[in-house]
């Protein structure tokens, strides 16, 4: 039932946005109370998940370990995303940057994406998890176009044409493992019914499936060499979008490659998915490390920060042992994390209408609140101690030197250049003299509040990880584990 | 009855192939569509053939509806379009003519290598469309790279998908004709989207050429 509801009550809300969201009052409550709602029945979901292990609703969803993990993820980064974006909608309105119609839309896609995410995570089936995650695409591509300028439609064009071409090189993945399943006899195909022919499927067909998965999921998330729209992007959207893009989307696509790959490794063997994920992950976190060295512009640096973080996600499953605990425990901290410094990111994009490093100085000035939520962000992101992502980034090196210390000391070394990039962009933009002609101070409480509590729960995770956490890290943990 | 099952097979699959060869050489946008309804068509009486024969009224349903998006909606948006922008013409290729035909032999030649043995064993139809099939979805890959026009990207990626559908068809995968539909329809609104952004593109560079979609590198 709380499935039915997760995937029904934003479907209400965009009804309801469509048919009376001309008044501005009137479509902000409608999505805050949606997105309140989603949190409570995505709470639920990952409660009765605690508790019994699985949720399901028989055969077209279900939820375990891992799912519940990013689902409870995607709910909570929806709520703060969208609590954030009634403050930045207004202002975008307020400075005429947007009309009231945009706006409406904005909220209304924002919805369909966040609803065909739900259904990504929730199915049972490896078709409607690609659907679903397709709408995703068809949605955010106007997203991306929020504000209709001709570098907005260039930058949302790339990302409809490489997302589009990578997710059918993942649906013709999909194909290839559905018809291995062809035994099972049945016309509804689920997650655990191609796990239990698995046995039997072609070794060398998986190969070729699997690495058509990697490319296809591998865009979504964003992983080099199936980057390249991901800065653009991330340079063009609003940032609320941005920060479910990157707090959210990313973990989605990572779960359709984790499914699959479960899967592959009982046919192929680890060594396989393995040796993808070490390379993947490798040049993923070199080319990022050293393109943020010398980043000019906040936003498109934190889009490497993304692609630099996914990469460390694949080394550590990759890595093996410890190093699938801090992958997952990495996810987490990221997807959190991640949203706060893009949500930061928006109330200094409004205040200086400018994405350019050099452009933004004296933060502490002009946004005090923001400016010092902005160098925890840093240290957060870059895995400062005593802060969640250092110990995430600790047990997937303490993988990787297992068996893997090349890989691992250099990838420990890109993370010095990456650490040295932001420390001299952010600098840069928070400690230095206020520019004239800048208005000084915080907007309004609407734009710190989501942020705040957000950064609360940061600092309350990083060191104090609540059991049920614990719990679902632990079963999807040795889900992965044991099937390697 | 076989016989006639493979004769026809055969048909469709060059079919799919010669309308790929020829989005590659046309100039013109209006017989670029042309091409992807031959396309299509090849890939609806794929299907609509395989309804018949295993007497399946949800998949006869999915060829109608297939027939609707790929043949009737997606060639109309597309030459409204056309008409709309007074652009016949489309954009040319990175790649001239021979080098591109050079290029789409060395495709076909791959296609028939070894290294693609495993997964061409799997597919039960003869080694020709086998052959074809793998080199429709490399030679689609690379339409969408060498052409310069936006609605030459769009057919780019739809004859990829509707390669990857044939493939499907000849993997012999069945899901719940619900998903099929399911999803045509995220075809059918991929199409839509892209449309729509093929307009803004008009309407703000003035040309479907996407080489002059320049303004991120500033």
């Amino acid at each position: 039932m709380a499935i039915i509801l997760l995937l029904v009550i934003p479907i209400i809300a965009i009804i309801l946005s469509a048919l009376f969201g001309h008044k501005k009052e009137i479509l902000e409550k409608i999505n805050c109370v949606s997105s309140v709602l989603e949190l409570l029945a995505g709470g639920y979901i990952v409660e009765q998940v605690v508790v019994s292990h699985s949720y399901s609703l028989f055969p077209y969803f279900s939820v375990e370990a891992l799912s519940a993990l990013i689902l409870g993820l995607t709910v909570l980064v929806g709520i703060i995303a969208t609590f954030h974006g009634v403050e930045y909608f207004e202002l975008e309105l307020g400075k005429k940057m947007i009309s009231e119609k945009t706006m409406q839309h904005s909220y209304i896609l924002m919805r369909v994406f966040l609803v065909s995410m739900y259904a990504a995570i929730v199915t049972a089936n490896p078709i409607i998890m690609w659907i679903s995650i397709e709408v995703t695409s068809l949605t955010s591509v106007f997203l991306i176009n929020f504000f209709n300028r001709p570098e907005d439609l260039e930058a949302a064009w790339k990302f409809l044409i490489i997302n589009s071409v990578g997710l059918l090189f993942g649906l013709l993945g999909t194909l290839l493992f559905l018809s291995q399943g062809e035994g099972l006899g049945r016309i509804f195909i689920q997650w655990t019914d191609l796990m239990s022919v698995a046995h039997s499927m072609s070794p060398t067909l998986l190969k070729f499936a699997y690495l058509f998965v990697i490319i296809g999921y591998g865009t979504k998330m964003g992983f080099v060499p199936m980057h390249t729209w991901k800065p653009d992007t991330y340079n063009k959207a609003p940032l609320p979008v941005v920060a479910l893009l990157s707090g959210a989307l990313l973990n989605v696509a990572f779960l359709a490659i984790l499914r699959f790959t479960l899967i592959a490794n009982i046919s192929i063997g680890k060594a396989f998915s393995q040796n993808l994920f070490l390379f993947f992950g490798f040049i993923s976190v070199t080319l990022a490390g050293s393109i943020i060295y010398t980043q000019k512009n906040y936003k498109r640096m934190l889009a490497y920060s993304t692609i630099e973080h996914a990469g460390l996600m694949l080394l550590g499953i990759g890595f093996g042992g410890i190093g699938i605990f801090g992958a997952l425990l990495h996810m987490i901290y990221h997807s959190l994390g991640k949203a706060f410094f893009f949500l930061l990111s928006s109330n200094v994009a409004v205040r200086y209408s400018s994405s350019i490093i050099a452009e933004v100085k004296g933060l502490l000035k002009t946004l005090p609140v923001t400016g010092v939520l902005y160098i925890f962000a840093f240290l957060f992101i870059t895995g400062m101690p005593p802060f969640g992502i250092f110990f995430s980034e600790f047990y997937i090196f303490l993988g990787g030197f297992a068996h893997h210390i090349i890989i691992t000391s250099i990838v420990i070394l890109m993370l010095i250049f990456v650490f040295v990039g932001f420390f001299r962009s952010i600098i840069s933009m928070v400690f230095t003299p206020a520019p004239e002609g800048v208005e000084q101070g915080e907007t309004s409480m609407w734009g710190l509040v989501p942020v705040g509590a957000l950064a609360l729960i940061l600092v309350i995770i990083s060191f104090y990880l609540p059991p049920f956490v614990t719990q679902l890290l632990k079963e999807s943990v040795q889900t992965i584990t044991n099937i390697r | 009855m076989i016989n006639t099952v493979f004769n026809l097979q055969l048909l469709c699959a060059s079919l799919i192939m010669l309308s790929i060869i020829l989005m590659h050489i046309v100039k013109k946008n209006s017989t670029l569509v042309t091409a992807y309804i031959l396309q299509s068509l090849g890939l609806v009486v794929l299907l609509g053939s395989g309804a018949i024969q295993e007497k399946s009224f949800g998949l006869l349903v999915v060829t109608a509806i297939m027939f609707v998006i790929k043949i009737i909606v997606a060639p109309s948006l597309f030459i409204r379009l056309i008409k709309k922008s007074h652009l016949n013409l489309s954009a040319s290729t990175y790649l001239n003519i021979p080098l591109t035909l050079s290029i789409l032999l060395g495709i076909l030649v791959f296609s028939q290598s070894d290294i693609l043995t495993p997964l061409l064993t799997l597919l039960p139809v003869i080694p020709q469309i086998k052959t074809i099939l793998i080199s429709g979805i490399l030679m689609s890959l690379f339409l969408i790279i060498n052409r310069k026009g936006a609605l030459s990207q769009i057919i780019g990626v739809l004859s990829l998908e509707n390669t990857i559908f044939v493939f499907g068809i000849f993997l012999g995968v069945r899901q719940l004709s619900a998903l099929e539909i399911g999803l045509l329809f995220d075809v059918f609104f991929w199409i839509v989207v892209s449309s729509v952004f093929v307009t803004m593109i008009y309407r703000n560079f003035g040309s479907f050429d996407i080489s002059k979609l320049n303004q991120l590198k500033k």
